[in-house]
């Protein structure tokens, strides 16, 4: 009532004051967002999907939230710490409502942990987070978390799960799509799903934290990226994401349109498989004879690495939207180690330590990985090979359907091991949980302990295994980073996997519009804002 | 009585039938194709003499030097008179090696699925009966797919790899030479010589072979022809969509796919040129195939 009334007052101001709009007032409050896909749901239960996630951010909160570098942010608990080694302790925020009213209470933390493991034909569960975990209420605004194990990422999981007014335990996924259930906490209210077509927000006027500028929001799927760009330039829509690389250069140089850049934790690697058990067929030597891999040896791991022109491949192939990775995290981005660089080009030295390792005269290597998985992944494929033959490892390509690529990777091997030598693939920390690529890339293979399912290449060191699992069980968390920075870095110089670059993430947007974009390439619309 | 080959050779020898074919061959029409695709012919497989470089040869080939316009000069000093592609290959050089691996691909289907097609066919149309039922539903069932989903599919099952795609070629052409062979030797298997020939006693295999087969080509040459032209841009598509031969030895397709990326960014010549050879390719042979149904004709050549 009072707001309306002050806008009133402001457009009569500006009126009789003959200003009229000046170019920023052009701006309406209703923002018009193109996105390159739709969640798959409205229920913010249904799949852990990344789209699906950060749409549920708007109209959700969990008690732990997560900025632009996944680092933790308060949420609907204004604050948690250790009670023991075993049980965190979460002081829920006080007088926040649902968007139907209801308030907010410890009961619902509990109905909405219930419900998020439950939901029938999930594609993939949030039970990954609520696993091994016993919810306990104290008070109505106090929650308590055990587990049998200590385990200081708890707060990380708590992120990951959209509390739900406990009146709808029960609704059902289709409840929360048409809108009966759909009640959160967030930034802004659900108005409509129209599948295929949009998506209405309107703002929460009665949000607990810092209220959103828009006053509503309608999103549109498109998904290809030049018809983004069009739909931009012609005004239908006021935000993309995913500016199609071509389309990049004409939208810097245009008026009236901003662009947004940052390098996302999205990372490209190659593997290298090093052990002999089993000689594989894709290295060979001249007569076409499989020879025992030679990248059991260190010094041909790191020849591999710097015959690999990173640099080329971000200015002649991604279009300047890669930056070269010497590590799992971007800079600014969780884990990272500033004692890690990218490695620098150099054919020369790669050939002398291919000499020193006894491979002078080269061998004959087929990489493996997906076709149109990641962006320009083929050709980048394709520019390995012409690197490594150049320095005397005839290399060939063999791509594939993602789905075919990631089945053989895994378990297309005799015995249903890893079946390439030499693979390309994709990474990107979804949880924000810090230790996260070193359990699944790094650690030893060990599948009953739920170490190494990612290890498809056999690299083994019980001295960063030990630091890794010794991290995951402190829970003072900065002191478990410190650890795992130093296992990252143990890893990286031995090689354990290459990493090649992690893409560039882009927006663009009309003028007076704004972005705080970080290491996440997904779209979060409460960080859009005016100028 | 003589058979179905000496019958061919007679018509060929005939002085009126020399006549027809001198006028028709001496024809504009007929003339140009056939130059042009002895011209393709000889860049095909002169390629290795006639290309600037290999553009196969990863050793050689860099990305430094991608994207560059027509007529810049590359790394190694050569000019790239129509530019170079993504990958750093000179477009002249990888449409002269693409042209290679388009025809081979090509020729070789068209030959597999030449033979299968005869074979079947004669057999359905000399037994008849249930037999011919038989080939004939197989036949219909192949035919009422379309030919790109089925090799798009045999292509997902077997993988990459030229020799794959010409697999994939001849599986998916052969039921169309097989109905056309079975129509014709239908008509011929109920004229007098064959009822001759099996009274005479002589086997069914000379009889198929000897007689039948001579006598029911010609309408096969014309449609091999054509076909041929089908299976370049059939094996095109198929690496248009990068299901056909591997990215490092690309063929004319997969030139123009690559090319396909950069189109909006100014890089018109990846695409283009080898669009044009592509487009040349399958006229030529088309207009040849259509002459030569005139020539082979009988009743339009008089």
């Amino acid at each position: 009532m009072k707001k309306s009334f002050l806008k009133t007052l402001a457009l009569i101001i500006a009126i009789t004051s003959g200003l009229g709009f000046s170019s920023s007032s052009v701006l309406a409050d209703d923002l018009k967002v193109a996105l390159a896909a739709e969640p798959t749901s409205m229920d913010p239960h249904y799949q852990n999907l990344t789209i699906n996630n950060s749409f549920a951010t708007q109209v959700y909160n969990a008690l732990v939230l997560q900025d632009v570098n996944q680092n933790l942010l308060p949420g609907l608990a204004s604050s948690w710490e250790p009670v023991d080694d075993l049980t965190w302790q979460f002081n829920l925020r006080s007088g926040v409502k649902f968007h139907n009213g209801a308030s907010f209470s410890a009961e619902d933390v509990i109905a909405s942990m219930e419900r998020a493991a439950n939901v029938p034909n999930s594609p993939s569960s949030f039970a990954t987070f609520t696993k091994g975990k016993t919810f306990e209420v104290v008070d109505d605004l106090t929650i308590r978390v055990s587990t049998e194990k200590s385990n200081p990422f708890i707060p990380n999981d708590m992120s990951r799960i959209a509390i739900i007014d406990s009146a709808f335990i029960n609704a059902t996924t289709e409840d929360f799509n048409t809108g009966v259930a759909s009640f959160g906490t967030g930034p802004f209210k659900l108005n409509k799903w129209l599948p295929g077509d949009l998506i209405e927000i309107s703002r929460n006027d009665d949000y607990w934290g810092d209220a959103a500028e828009w006053d509503s929001i309608t999103i549109k799927p498109i998904k290809d990226g030049t018809t983004r760009t069009a739909a931009l330039i012609a005004g239908d829509v006021d935000f993309i994401e995913r500016v199609a690389p071509a389309d990049l250069p004409n939208l810097e140089k245009r008026d009236g349109i901003s662009v947004f850049k940052s390098v996302s934790n999205r990372l490209l690697y190659l593997t290298l498989h090093m052990t002999d058990d089993p000689i594989k067929p894709y290295v060979t030597d001249f007569n076409d004879n499989p020879i025992p891999s030679p990248f059991q040896d260190i010094r041909m791991r790191k020849a591999v690495s710097l015959a690999i022109n990173r640099q080329a491949i971000a200015d002649r192939i991604m279009d300047g939207l890669s930056s070269p990775a010497g590590q799992f995290s971007p800079e600014g981005y969780i884990g990272y180690s500033s004692d890690l660089q990218a490695d620098i080009y150099n054919p020369d030295r790669a050939k002398e330590l291919m000499a020193e390792a006894g491979y002078a005269d080269g061998f004959k290597l087929t990489i493996h990985g997906p076709a149109g998985r990641y962006t320009n992944d083929a050709r980048i494929l394709e520019a390995i090979a012409q690197m490594l033959t150049s320095v005397g490892i005839e290399t060939s390509i063999e791509t594939m359907p993602a789905s075919v690529f990631f089945k053989r990777f895994a378990s297309g091997g005799v015995d249903k091991k890893p079946e390439f030598t030499a693979a390309m693939s994709g990474y990107a920390n979804g949880s924000g949980e810090p230790s996260h690529p070193l359990r699944i890339f790094i650690h030893t293979k060990q599948k009953d302990r739920g170490y190494g399912p990612g290890n498809r290449n056999g690299y083994s060191n019980s001295e960063v295994d030990i630091m890794i699992e010794d991290g995951r069980a402190m829970m003072d968390v900065s002191k478990g980073m410190e650890t795992f920075i130093k296992a990252t870095e143990m890893a990286m110089n031995e090689y354990a996997l290459l990493p090649l670059h992690h893409e560039i993430a882009t927006w663009a947007a009309r003028e007076g519009i704004t972005y705080a974009n970080g290491a996440l390439d997904s779209t979060f619309l409460h960080f859009i804002s005016k100028e | 009585m003589k058979d179905g080959q000496s019958l061919i050779e007679d018509k060929l020898n005939s002085a009126k039938y020399k006549k027809v074919l001198k006028a028709n061959f001496l024809k504009p029409a007929t003339l140009i194709p056939i130059l042009l695709l002895a011209f393709i012919a000889g860049c095909a497989i002169f390629a290795p003499i006639l290309a600037p470089t290999n553009p196969y040869d990863l050793a050689i080939v860099s990305i430094m030097d991608s994207r560059l316009a027509p007529g810049e000069v590359m790394f190694n000093g050569t000019v790239a008179w129509l530019g170079t592609d993504g990958a750093g290959r000179d477009v002249l050089s990888a449409i002269i090696y693409g042209l290679r691996t388009s025809l081979i691909v090509a020729l070789t289907s068209a030959a597999i699925a030449l033979t299968v097609g005869i074979v079947v066919g004669l057999i359905a149309a000399f037994y008849g009966g249930k037999i011919d039922a038989f080939l004939m539903r197989i036949v219909d069932i192949q035919l009422s797919f379309p030919a790109i989903l089925i090799a798009l599919v045999l292509l997902a099952l077997l993988g990459k790899g030229i020799d794959k795609v010409i697999i994939a070629l001849a599986i998916v052409q052969w039921a169309l030479y097989a109905r056309t062979v079975r129509a014709t030797a239908i008509v011929e298997r109920r004229k007098e010589y064959i009822e001759a020939a099996s009274t005479l006693g002589l086997n069914n295999f000379r009889i198929i072979v000897k007689h039948l087969l001579p006598n029911s080509i010609s309408p096969l040459i014309v449609l091999a022809t054509l076909q041929t032209a089908h299976s370049i841009s059939i094996e095109a598509t198929l690496s248009f969509l990068g299901v056909g031969v591997p990215i490092t030895e690309p063929s004319l397709g997969s030139l123009i796919s690559n090319g396909f990326d950069f189109i909006l960014s100014g890089a018109y010549w990846i695409t283009f040129f080898p669009g044009i050879m592509l487009l040349a390719t399958v006229a030529a042979i088309n207009v040849f195939g259509d002459q030569l149904r005139t020539i082979l004709n009988p009743r339009l050549s008089k």
